[in-house]
């Protein structure tokens, strides 16, 4: 059965004729409004939003100190409520980034990092995000987040939602800060914010 | 092929120069083009991937995020190829994600990426797929589509200089071509045609030109050459040919023109040659000899001796020669002398006629065998006569030396009784009486003596003949006593002979030589001898009266005087008892004389050898 993430994929295709977008949209509705079917949109949106954590990751360029050899490993860290549950593991699963091994943490405090390279802030953290980032600021962590504004509050890389696409938008200061350099492919992609 | 091999040297040089030329640039030009073609390609084929390459690498970003509106803003780069009719992006799932295409050119994108994601060079088109990875993971391909029509064009253009340059190529060769072609083939063509003119016109004086000294100059001297040996060869076989002919004709000649028939029989045993004097021998007209077999002609010919030598000489080649009786087939006869000698085309047959000389010799001896009877029976009744003779002599000799003997005897007696009253008168009558009787008694015994020695056996022994001499000289003493006699005795061999028969010989001579010298105050009587290699010549030589040799034939005749009793006494029997006894020696006697200048007597002995 065609996924769902899929079906987002399809239907932003250009390319489709519209008979069979029509088609697909009432395949996604009554799809929707089946229960029984197991993924929710929440689990769709954010397993797409894995998908694009990860891939952004290939186009950051960490500082030659952030790892200590080529194997060393990228850690990931998640903190506050972990929003991807197993889908983020699955999509890392057998990935580098480059040479770099993938390692996930969850915590629900900074104290509990030792090595992080990207931090995925997670909405549950709306309130203090700021303290984190503070925190942050002499680092050369990656913060990605979904939270509104966390782009123009300090964060590197904030999801949001854009004619039913997930976009990005991305801080260049506070990159240049943590001395992480993103790829103009990336950028071009991206909601540039200062 | 046969083309090739019928056209002349100058057309195959040509040939072979056009086609390597042509072979040469055509391989050229295909190594070239295949080349080009293969490198252009794999060249067309980076660039292309290189591009797509860099499409994807651009893109990676856009796929990732599912950014359509970017993909596609990086595909219309390629807008500044002008070659690029099209490209199109897939995503992971292998769906086109955007497309692109140059001024709405038609093209068909595949529905979907194929597995092995190759180049593939179609009609126009060369169209593939470059991957597009984000980190180790493929997230979708680039499709690109490359015009290839410039690509072609210049191949075909290529082509069209190829063919431009062949075609130069080849005139140019051909132009080459004809001008070596004819360098190297006139010289060969200039040999072949002097070649085919001498074989045509049979002219071997004829020269060919060297032109070159290259192998052709070389071929040229040596054809010259062979034609100078042919022309020497020719010369020497037109010379032998004449010798020949000369020499056949004199033959001929000979062979026509000679008493004796001359023939040559093939192996197969048919005539093959006869001469006029042949043919006139066979009996046959000529037509019915030339060619036939000579078993045809004379039938029965295989069981005469002729053939079996004829055969000898044709299979042994054994000459020979034989005195052939030849009988025809209408029963004739003729005798031949043949000569059968070994020729190389059979048998050669010298046949002279002597018919008419055999008939002379059969009748020549027919004669002789009567001759030898007749002179058989002659000498028969010769001996017989002959042995009645000397029988008749002896008997009447010896009868009547008895009477004589007395009438000597008692005549000397009578006058020994009377001899007082013999006057002169009847004393001369008394001694002719006497005398006459000693003469009668004297002849007796020569006569005698003479048919002893006709009756006699003589044996041979070697005889002493001085000492007969001497002794003979002994016994005659006393009738030569008083006179002057000069003895001159050579040294005399010894021979084989009867020594009483050869002492009467000497006692004749001796007592002929003293008598006839009587009337000479002084005498010299010679006795020599002549010896040569088989007789023995002995010579009695006195100096006395002498005899005409008119009356020659007389002197050894039995009775034959040729003087006067008176003037020489003497029988005449001696010379021919002489004569008989030489002859029972198997000698002869003769002698030599001028009257008043002496006579010279001889004899011969043969010499014996009994080794």
């Amino acid at each position: 059965m065609i996924d769902n993430i899929m079906l987002k994929h399809l239907l932003s295709n250009n390319k489709l004729s519209s008979s069979i977008r029509l088609f697909l949209i009432i395949y996604v509705f009554l799809f929707k409004f089946n229960l029984t079917y197991s993924q929710t949109q929440e689990e769709i949106e954010y397993r797409l939003k894995a998908v694009f954590f990860f891939n952004i990751l290939q186009f950051i360029e960490w500082p030659d100190t952030a790892f200590k050899t080529n194997e060393s490993p990228v850690v990931i860290v998640v903190i506050g409520r972990d929003p991807f549950g197993k889908i983020l593991d699955e999509t890392v699963m057998n990935e580098k980034i480059g040479d770099h091994p993938i390692i996930i943490q969850r915590v629900q405090t900074l104290n509990e990092i030792q090595n992080c390279h990207a931090l995925f802030i997670s909405t549950s953290e709306r309130y203090n995000y700021i303290n984190i980032l503070r925190e942050l600021k002499n680092s050369s962590i990656l913060t990605v987040s979904d939270i509104e504004g966390f782009s123009e509050r300090g964060g590197n890389i904030e999801f949001f939602i854009e004619d039913n696409k997930i976009r990005f938008a991305i801080n260049i200061d506070t990159l240049n800060q943590a001395n992480l350099k993103a790829s103009s492919k990336l950028l071009r992609l991206a909601r540039l914010v200062n | 092929m046969k083309f090739y091999n019928k056209s002349s040297i100058r057309v195959k040089i040509k040939l072979i120069i056009l086609s390597v030329c042509f072979m040469a640039i055509l391989l050229v030009f295909a190594g070239f083009y295949i080349y080009e073609m293969i490198n252009s390609r794999q060249m067309l084929l980076n660039d292309l991937s290189t591009k797509g390459g860099i499409i994807a690498k651009n893109v990676d970003a856009a796929l990732a995020f599912s950014d359509s509106s970017d993909a596609a803003e990086v595909l219309l780069s390629l807008e500044t190829q002008p070659n690029i009719r099209g490209a199109a992006i897939y995503d992971a799932e292998g769906n086109i994600f955007v497309t692109y295409r140059k001024e709405n050119h038609k093209i068909e994108f595949p529905a979907k990426p194929n597995e092995s994601e190759e180049y593939i060079f179609s009609e126009n088109v060369l169209t593939g797929f470059e991957p597009v990875y984000l980190g180790n993971e493929k997230i979708g391909s680039v499709y690109l589509v490359l015009d290839l029509s410039e690509q072609i064009a210049r191949s075909e253009s290529y082509i069209k200089i190829g063919l431009l340059v062949m075609f130069g190529t080849l005139i140019i060769s051909f132009i080459v071509a004809t001008l070596v072609a004819k360098n190297i083939s006139a010289p060969i063509v200039s040999l072949a045609g002097t070649a085919e003119k001498i074989a045509k016109l049979q002219d071997y004086s004829i020269r060919a030109e060297k032109k070159t000294s290259d192998e052709t100059g070389l071929l040229v001297d040596s054809f010259n050459d062979m034609l100078n040996k042919i022309m020497e060869r020719d010369r020497n076989i037109r010379e032998t040919n004449i010798n020949l002919q000369n020499a056949e004709k004199r033959y001929r000649t000979t062979l026509d023109n000679m008493l004796e028939g001359a023939q040559i029989i093939g192996f197969d045993w048919t005539y093959l040659y006869l001469n006029e004097v042949a043919v006139k021998q066979s009996r046959f007209p000529r037509e019915k000899l030339i060619g036939a077999k000579i078993t045809d002609v004379y039938p029965g010919i295989e069981d005469t001796e002729l053939f079996k030598y004829m055969k000898l000489c044709m299979e042994e080649r054994k000459p020979h020669y034989m005195e052939n009786e030849f009988i025809y087939p209408d029963g004739s006869v003729s005798w031949y002398n043949l000569n059968i000698e070994p020729v190389p085309e059979g048998i050669f047959i010298l046949s002279a006629d002597i018919t008419e000389e055999k008939m002379l010799q059969q009748e020549l001896k027919k004669y002789h065998e009567q001759l030898e009877e007749l002179v058989k029976q002659r000498t028969e009744q010769l001996q017989e006569a002959n042995s009645e003779l000397e029988s008749f002599t002896y008997t009447v000799s010896h009868d009547l030396r008895a009477p004589v003997r007395h009438i000597s005897g008692f005549l000397d007696i009578l006058r020994k009784n009377i001899s007082k009253d013999l006057d002169q008168k009847n004393e001369r009558y008394l001694n002719l009486i006497k005398e006459a009787a000693v003469e009668m008694g004297n002849l007796i015994d020569d006569l005698l003596t003479f048919s002893r020695t006709a009756k006699a056996q003589i044996t041979l022994r070697p005889v002493n003949l001085n000492y007969i001499v001497y002794e003979e000289i002994e016994k005659l003493k006393p009738d030569f006593e008083g006179r002057k006699i000069t003895w001159e005795i050579s040294k005399l061999p010894e021979v084989k002979g009867d020594p009483h028969l050869l002492g009467i010989v000497m006692c004749n001579l001796i007592s002929n030589a003293v008598k006839f010298t009587a009337k000479k105050e002084e005498a010299v009587i010679t006795i020599n001898c002549q010896d040569n290699d088989d007789k023995h010549l002995i010579c009695v030589k006195d100096n006395g009266a002498g005899f005409e040799m008119e009356y020659y034939d007389k002197l050894f005749g039995v009775f034959q005087r040729l003087h006067n009793t008176s003037d020489f006494p003497g029988t005449g029997i001696g010379l021919a008892t002489v004569k008989k006894i030489i002859s029972k020696h198997g000698g002869e006697v003769w002698a030599q004389s001028k009257p008043g200048e002496g006579a010279s007597f001889f004899f011969s002995l043969p010499k014996i050898n009994d080794n």
